[in-house]
């Protein structure tokens, strides 16, 4: 199921958790969860997000709170080989 | 039955094997049971203690108001010993039978990932308390299942506690306690933490499984061969080996999981010779982690179904009850029906922008210009250039910033609105799709369409687009939106030149915009911008009323910091481009004419470049002022053409400019770099060397179209003065 997800991470695109949810047949929270377990094993990295770095003096700053529930999703090298393994 | 009784057939021998492939339930895939020797026998209680209770689960699960609730005044706190977590302590007592219990700490996993996940763990495995009381989050069950699937690899007997079953039922989906026990032949009881609601039944559940240590499930993983094939051959070779208090069952786990804990204590464990069975072992292993966790996630679906099916409750797409959210995100989400809705929205911000926008504007233009005469007649003493500095120069970029304010303050508004709702995230995710071709962001779609109203907030606007490849290109494609104060230029001069053409060219003009957009966007996404493949999962939010409160917060914190950040130098480079344009005549006291000034010989200079379209320096100077202010482009034609009011100009112009010249000079304006505002924010969002990138290419794109829709329109006959008629 997590390397399905991979897979799923890696043809890239934008996907809203609600889908990953129904395609794995699993809830969203546990979509969040398997996401983070893949970052965990080092086979996804959040990427982008430079935004909470400026944040301070950027008229969008609160606009921004949005970082937290959109997360950019870039595949490592290991993630990478993982994914084209199982495809 | 009673719910709260686990089924008969929910507790299996305590003589339970290790973990063994079994044919599987569902097609050719073999069962794993990893329930091991859990009947090892637990360290003593302490006297007048019957038994130990360990009490697990996630954090935020309500685990220590439960821990609150059951052990009452009994409770007594410290820190486990040499780790800074709180250790927490007490005892409760069932039918005159005293149960010791702790408290472990909140964890997502046993994966030794943390130290609390680390103290959790080790204390189950060293300490082996009686009975393990795992606390699960009824309204978000399958989350703590997959905690159980690896709780259920360590050696103790296991109770579930259904916690917040209230919420869980009033969310409408209540889960069914006896259809869950009976799914994963464990004792479950539910409780509600908050009001003390089925803690009686909790302790004497605890009691009786703690003493009569009769409560053991395996948990059933459906692997590929592949992986069982690994566990065999993992457990085949380390189980001689494995020590006490480890259990070979977790052991495998772990080693196959890669943590470098396990295979630091194996490979200690192991006798030399088998080190490099051990290795090969390892470098084989990843697959079947990620084969292991994505079983344990399948075996928690299936459970978590099991016990909520039920009630009738099959959709999982969801994180509670069905809502409003589900109905309108059918509609908001629908491939076409969401891109219908978002444009219709953003028209909507865009006439918001100008309706509410235009008139502030022009008011505060009028009385900016009021107190910049007003001002200038106080210093009028001082001579004409003091007065022109202050009425022109001063007033004049304070006064532009100004007009910036009412434009930025309603998109803040519109922005912070959509935002509060919840619809930004479906409105980017719609649109991303579509616009994913051309490398932008979907998240960049506001930006871009209140673009149309004005480039400085659409630019800010970008901040949100996490990847930096797609925001640096969309920062730099922005500009070529066409903005309200270029649509202003439009309005004027086209219906001038084409009289009976008018609208055509105009809707041609903006036209061509978006062509250069999707040009640019496609040809730089796969070029300069490539930036890697990456995958925008987005977590929509559910829909709520937008606070107005938090909406005005939200306004003027943006306004403030968009006075201190781009307001500064706004009012640099206007006052800049102003003194340029009267000196060096205002230095000899005269009347300080553009045509002398440095601005003035400037155009005169760069006139080769608009000899190819055939335009003089006049039309030159003015691209170059336009870039202060699109507007301004208006009033410079004015005072070169040497005429008042802008039917004037027209007039004068028609007389002096062929429709070709006239047509490139429309395409430079529109093409080129919008206005100071903008290259302001362009620079604090992208620094300097991509600001400077991204000017240059306007103005090599801008130049070029100007040169090629000239030789256009001259192959049409349009280069002589009143050819278009």
């Amino acid at each position: 199921m997590l390397t399905q997800l991979l897979v799923t991470v890696a043809r890239g695109g934008t996907v809203h958790l609600g889908e990953l949810a129904n395609e794995l047949g699993v809830t969203v929270p546990v979509v969040r969860d398997m996401l983070t377990d893949l970052a965990l094993r080092g086979y996804l990295r959040p990427s982008g997000g430079e935004c909470s770095t400026k944040c301070g003096g950027c008229a969008f700053a609160t606009s921004c709170h949005g970082e937290a529930a959109t997360q950019t999703w870039a595949l490592t090298d290991k993630g990478r080989r993982a994914a084209s393994g199982a495809a | 039955m009673n719910p709260l009784d686990p089924p008969a057939g929910a507790v299996p021998s305590a003589a339970a094997p290790g973990w063994t492939a079994q044919p599987a339930r569902e097609g050719a895939l073999p069962q794993l049971d990893p329930s091991a020797a859990r009947a090892t026998p637990s360290p003593a209680p302490p006297p007048g203690v019957v038994a130990r209770v360990a009490i697990a689960g996630q954090p935020n699960v309500g685990k220590s108001t439960l821990f609150a609730r059951l052990t009452g005044a009994s409770l007594e706190t410290g820190n486990w010993p040499g780790k800074t977590v709180e250790r927490r302590e007490g005892r409760v007592t069932s039918a005159g039978h005293t149960l010791a219990v702790i408290d472990l700490p909140g964890t997502y996993s046993l994966s030794a990932n943390s130290e609390e996940e680390r103290v959790a763990r080790d204390y189950v495995l060293q300490e082996r308390p009686d009975v393990l009381a795992l606390v699960l989050d009824s309204t978000a069950l399958e989350r703590g299942l997959y905690l159980l699937a690896e709780v259920l690899l360590l050696p103790v007997p296991v109770v579930v506690v259904l916690n917040r079953t209230d919420l869980a039922e009033r969310a409408g989906a209540p889960v069914d306690a006896a259809a869950l026990s009976s799914a994963l032949g464990l004792p479950v009881v539910p409780v509600v933490a908050r009001t003390g609601a089925g803690l009686d039944t909790l302790a004497a559940t605890l009691r009786r499984v703690a003493t009569q240590r009769a409560s053991l499930a395996p948990v059933v993983l459906e692997v590929e061969p592949e992986t069982a094939a690994l566990l065999t051959r993992a457990t085949t070779l380390i189980a001689p080996y494995v020590p006490a208090p480890y259990t070979v069952n977790w052991v495998v786990h772990k080693l196959i999981e890669g943590e470098a804990e396990a295979a630091a204590l194996v490979r200690a464990w192991l006798p030399a010779g088998e080190h490099a069975a051990l290795d090969a072992l390892l470098a084989d292993a990843a697959p079947a982690a990620m084969a292991l966790a994505g079983a344990r996630y399948a075996w928690a679906g299936r459970a978590a179904r099991s016990a909520t099916r039920a009630h009738g409750s099959g959709d999982r797409s969801r994180d509670d009850s069905a809502t409003w959210t589900d109905r309108i995100d059918r509609f908001a989400l629908h491939p076409l029906a969401g891109l219908v809705l978002l444009v219709a929205l953003s028209f909507g911000v865009y006439e918001l922008t100008l309706v509410l926008a235009g008139p502030l504007q022009d008011s505060l233009s009028t009385a900016m210009e009021a107190a910049g005469k007003w001002c200038g007649a106080r210093v009028a003493g001082l001579g004409p250039l003091a007065a022109a500095f202050v009425v022109d120069g001063l007033f004049g970029s304070v006064g532009l910033l100004l007009t910036f304010l009412p434009v930025l303050a309603v998109f803040f508004a519109a922005f912070a609105l959509l935002e509060d709702t919840g619809y930004m995230a479906r409105a980017a995710f719609v649109l991303d799709r579509a616009l994913s071709a051309i490398g932008l962001r979907g998240k960049s779609f506001l930006p871009m369409f209140v673009g149309a109203g004005c480039n400085v907030p659409a630019v800010f606007g970008a901040r949100v687009i996490e990847s930096r490849s797609a925001r640096l290109l969309t920062i730099i494609l922005l500009p070529l939106v066409p903005c309200s104060a270029r649509l202003i230029v439009l309005a004027l001069l086209v219906p001038a030149f084409f009289a009976t053409h008018a609208a055509g060219v105009s809707i041609g003009l903006i036209a061509l915009n978006i062509a250069v957009i999707a040009l640019l966007g496609l040809l730089l996404s796969r070029t300069m911008f490539r930036g890697e493949r990456q995958s925008f999962i987005m977590e929509l939010p559910r829909y709520s009323v937008p606070s107005l409160s938090a909406v005005a917060v939200s306004v003027w914190t943006k306004l403030k910091a968009f006075l201190r950040d781009a307001g500064t130098m706004i009012v640099v480079i206007a006052i800049s481009v102003w003194a340029l344009s009267v000196f060096p005549g205002a230095l000899h006291g005269g009347d300080a004419t553009i045509q002398d000034s440095y601005l003035g010989q400037l155009g005169r200079f760069l006139e080769p470049l608009g000899a190819p379209m055939d335009m003089d320096w006049r039309l030159i100077v003015a691209i170059l002022t336009g870039f202060i202010a699109k507007e301004v482009v208006i009033a410079t034609l004015g005072v070169l053409y040497a005429a008042s009011g802008d039917d004037a100009i027209v007039a004068t112009m028609q007389a002096s400019i062929s429709p070709a010249t006239a047509l490139a000079f429309l395409v430079i304006t529109m093409l080129f770099i919008p206005c100071v505002g903008t290259v302001a924010a362009m620079r604090r969002e992208a620094g300097t060397r991509w600001t400077l990138f991204g000017a240059g290419l306007l103005l090599a794109v801008s130049y070029v179209f100007g040169v090629g829709v000239y030789r256009l329109a001259a192959l049409a006959g349009l280069d002589h003065i009143g050819g278009a008629g």
